[in-house]
């Protein structure tokens, strides 16, 4: 996955502005690369759940169709576990399309960014490559 | 007029490739059903004991129908329906 740094900053301060609850949001674009980053709401704030609010959720989906953009990322945080996928994210893993992009806050002041494809139960990690803002 | 149904992609597989179908049903249970006859596997998909699965979003038209009348949420010919699966996980 390809994403600008100012736009992982942009998820850095979304997590870390629903610390200690898990943040969460979408990442649409083309191919492997990042375009937008959508910070959503968490239906169920808890530090140790999320669900898209399902009104954000819709209104996404509607604005990356007329867009002609792609679902191609899900973000969530982790707030007290490191930045892999647990057996619940496993579990309801719908979207083998996207790459799971798990932020850890373990270390609040150095967050750190892992990405996966969960698919039929199996995790693999794709490289993060990020990219510096033109100035 | 039918009422137009939007099938996300993890489901495609059971109607053929199709991300959109339509069918004729009065409310969200009697969809699942007809679903089901023209596309079987998709009501164990969506629901469990009559039940719209907990992480399975539909919406009518724009409506999540948790917050309207849940699975008796009323069809009508015309109506748009969306099957989204919901984005959820975590540590717990």
């Amino acid at each position: 996955m390809i994403i600008r740094r100012s736009d992982l900053q942009k998820i850095f301060e979304h997590c870390e502005r629903e610390y200690p609850n898990e943040a969460c949001g979408i990442l649409s674009g083309s191919g492997n690369r990042v375009d937008t980053v959508y910070s959503l709401s968490n239906e169920n704030p808890s530090p140790a759940f999320y669900r898209i609010d399902s009104k954000d959720h819709f209104r996404v989906i509607r604005e990356m169709r007329e867009a002609g953009k792609e679902l191609i990322g899900i973000y969530h945080s982790h707030t007290g576990s490191p930045a892999y996928p647990s057996p619940t994210d496993v579990t309801l893993a719908y979207y083998p399309e996207a790459v799971y992009v798990i932020v850890s806050l373990m270390d609040r002041k150095n967050p750190d960014v892992k990405g996966y494809i969960i698919c039929e139960d199996t995790i693999t990690e794709v490289p993060m490559n990020i990219l510096q803002d033109e100035r | 007029m039918a009422i137009k149904v939007r099938i996300p992609t993890p489901l495609q597989k059971l109607t053929n490739g199709q991300s959109e179908v339509e069918c004729s049903a009065t409310n969200v249970l009697e969809l699942v059903d007809a679903l089901e006859k023209d596309y079987p596997g998709m009501k164990e998909r969506l629901s469990d004991g009559g039940k719209i699965r907990r992480f399975i979003n539909i919406y009518v038209n724009e409506e999540d129908i948790r917050f309207v009348n849940k699975e008796e949420t009323a069809l009508k010919d015309g109506d748009n329906v969306s099957i989204v699966p919901a984005i959820a996980g975590g540590r717990e």
